[in-house]
């Protein structure tokens, strides 16, 4: 990962912290400052490793239609 | 004037036109409707008398108004990137499913909607046979069969509502007895709800890359918006649109052809759709019919950007694509317009149609399907607005020397007009994106008081993708595709219904020829008797040609249910 992405990053989570607080949350994570790096990683995360390493293995079938 | 009349006239007189002509007048007539629906005035109607029922053949008003804009203009950019067409039956079917489309959001009776629906149902059943490989005809037939049981189930519903309240009007329907939930559960299937969406990535992707544009388009976003007319409000919805929209998003991740993890994003997207219709408040529903209307321009520049690579490359798996951003730059530009306004960035169209969704649920204090919704926003940016570009334009080793090597030699940009009909999407999408007013004016219930650009839901945006972009870069070999079929619940029923028609087929097939002897015996008879009266044909009797006369079974079958359908209308509408 290159270093500028990683400053980027910490940029943009300092910011949102500062100003992009929801002055009127209706869920309880909305007051979480800079809560969508959590959902944005972790969610990504999940995903992957729910898609790919839990049900792709027993989900993937024969190359083509016409094999199955 | 009824606004679709200009398109079903059309494709009536298609087959007697020139190809330059035909191709002219596909763009035409849906351009034509459009300005029609356009100049229409709200509150405006057409009403028929028919066997003592009063139908309503057109009603207009905001939600219709709405839907009606988008199905034609959405028609209009489809056959313009579909120009290369010559074969008038995809031309004419393609025609006959915009018309009907637009015959549903306009219909004001349950009995048009059902007429207008089946006409699209046939018409996208064959749009998907024409697909022309043996794998389109297998999903075409299985397609037809699951939309003639979402018909007999909105028979059923339609039928038994009449018997109940006395009237075919199509507003709010109760939940209260079995006709609503039947026609609940008709729309659903055509809404393609878990478990039974496995029709749509089955025929989506077999279609032609003109027709899967035709196919994002309507069926599903008709369903969306009968839901909205009619079950607005029904709790059950929100939590079968927050699970759709998780579903949908799960199985793109491990797709890897191109147009399937498309398809599974419509699925995803309208679990949004659904999801607001069962909050149910004005937000929500601005939200849903905003949300309908980005999709379908959005889901057509993805379907259209994907296929212009299929045009080119002749390929659709990501595993056989790579490194096509040299040869087809203009075509990933417009791409990822779509892709970043269905991932709901700032800026794009998805961007103020996503959030009101959202903001509607929120609001009305659901909290976990805003939890499921906001994760399925991280998976929709995964999915399409990283991993199928970086695959197919991207990712230049190894991937880059088996299109180049295996492919055509003179692979290029995709044609003008296929590239002019992204562009138009592409434009509207930005547009949306930056001037949401435009959009909220047109919404069915003003005023929209909602601001999506603050700076909290800016930065919880870009916090969002720019995160995930990180999470993607870090298991990206984890997401590498492989050919192969990815198995879903429809494996359900398509195994054991693989197995009984395996046993039924030979009796069926007995039964299917004794059937058409019987037939063609009568025919010649008949035909006989008429050419010469006095020997009733017997002297000169053609010999039976028995592959000739004999209809495959699957043509059999349709035929008896489309009488069963006819005859059960009948016996429940007009008795």
């Amino acid at each position: 990962m290159p270093h500028w992405v990683t400053v980027l990053g910490a940029i943009l989570v300092v910011a949102a912290a500062i100003f992009g607080r929801n002055p009127h949350p209706h869920v309880m994570w909305e007051s979480i400052p800079a809560y969508g790096a959590v959902f944005g990683y972790a969610g990504a995360r999940a995903l992957v490793y729910l898609a790919k390493t839990v049900l792709a293995p027993r989900l993937r079938g024969p190359a083509s239609e016409k094999e199955a | 004037m009824l606004p679709y009349a200009w398109i079903l006239l059309a494709a009536l007189v298609l087959p007697f036109l020139p190809l330059t002509l035909r191709r002219t007048l596909c763009v035409l007539a849906p351009a034509l409707s459009f300005y029609t629906v356009a100049t229409l005035s709200t509150q405006s109607g057409v009403n028929v008398s028919f066997l003592g029922y009063d139908l309503t053949l057109l009603r207009v008003d905001a939600l219709s108004r709405i839907f009606g804009l988008v199905f034609a203009g959405a028609a209009t950019a489809a056959n313009l990137y579909g120009w290369h067409r010559t074969r008038i039956a995809e031309q004419a079917a393609a025609l006959i499913y915009a018309g009907g489309g637009m015959a549903v959001v306009f219909a004001g009776d349950l009995f048009t909607m059902l007429v207008a629906w089946e006409v699209m149902a046939v018409s996208s059943a064959l749009l998907v046979f024409l697909g022309g490989t043996p794998g389109a005809t297998a999903a075409a037939q299985r397609y037809l069969l699951v939309h003639l049981v979402a018909g007999g189930l909105l028979l059923l519903g339609i039928g038994g509502h009449v018997a109940a309240n006395g009237g075919l009007a199509f507003d709010a329907i109760p939940l209260n007895g079995w006709p609503g939930w039947a026609l609940l559960a008709a729309l659903c299937l055509n809404a393609a709800v878990p478990p039974v969406h496995g029709w749509l990535p089955d025929a989506y992707p077999r279609a032609s890359i003109a027709s899967s544009v035709f196919l994002s388009t309507f069926t599903t976003k008709a369903a969306v918006y009968c839901l909205v007319r009619g079950f607005a409000g029904a709790e059950i919805l929100i939590a079968i649109g927050a699970v759709m929209a998780l579903y949908g998003v799960i199985f793109a991740t491990m797709e890897d052809d191109m147009r399937r993890l498309l398809s599974y994003h419509i699925v995803s997207q309208v679990g949004y759709m659904v999801c607001g219709v069962g909050v149910g408040t004005e937000l929500a529903l601005n939200g849903t019919v905003a949300h309908a209307v980005c999709h379908i321009l959005y889901k057509a520049l993805l379907f259209m950007a994907v296929g212009a690579v299929i045009y080119r490359t002749g390929k659709q798996s990501l595993a056989e694509l790579g490194g096509l951003y040299k040869k087809m730059p203009l075509t990933l530009g417009l791409y990822l317009v779509g892709a970043l306004s269905i991932s709901g960035a700032p800026l794009f169209n998805g961007f103020v149609s996503k959030s009101l969704v959202v903001s509607g649920a929120a609001e009305a204090h659901h909290t976990l399907p805003v939890f499921l919704l906001t994760l399925a926003s991280v998976g929709t940016f995964l999915s399409v607005g990283l991993k199928l570009p970086y695959f197919a334009w991207g990712n230049a080793k190894p991937a880059e020397q088996s299109v180049q090597s295996e492919g055509p030699t003179d692979l290029t940009e995709a044609p003008p007009q296929m590239l002019a009909a992204m562009g138009v999407l592409a434009l509207a999408c930005v547009g949306i994106g930056i001037v949401p007013s435009v959009l909220y004016s047109l919404l069915p219930w003003p005023p929209v008081d909602y601001h999506p650009y603050s700076s909290y839901h800016v930065f919880e945006m870009l916090l969002v993708m720019f995160l995930c972009a990180v999470a993607f870069w870090q298991t990206r070999h984890q997401l590498a595709p492989h050919l192969g079929i990815t198995r879903d619940l429809d494996q359900l029923y398509r195994i054991p219904a693989a197995w009984l028609a395996g046993g039924l087929s030979p009796r069926l097939d007995r039964s299917a020829d004794i059937l058409a002897r019987q037939i063609d015996g009568f025919r010649t008879s008949v035909l006989g008797w008429v050419r010469d009266p006095l020997t009733r044909g017997g002297a000169d009797k053609p010999a039976f040609e028995e592959n000739r006369h004999r209809p495959p079974v699957s043509d059999v079958l349709v035929g008896i249910l489309s009488i069963l359908v006819i005859l059960a209308l009948s016996l429940f509408v007009f008795s």
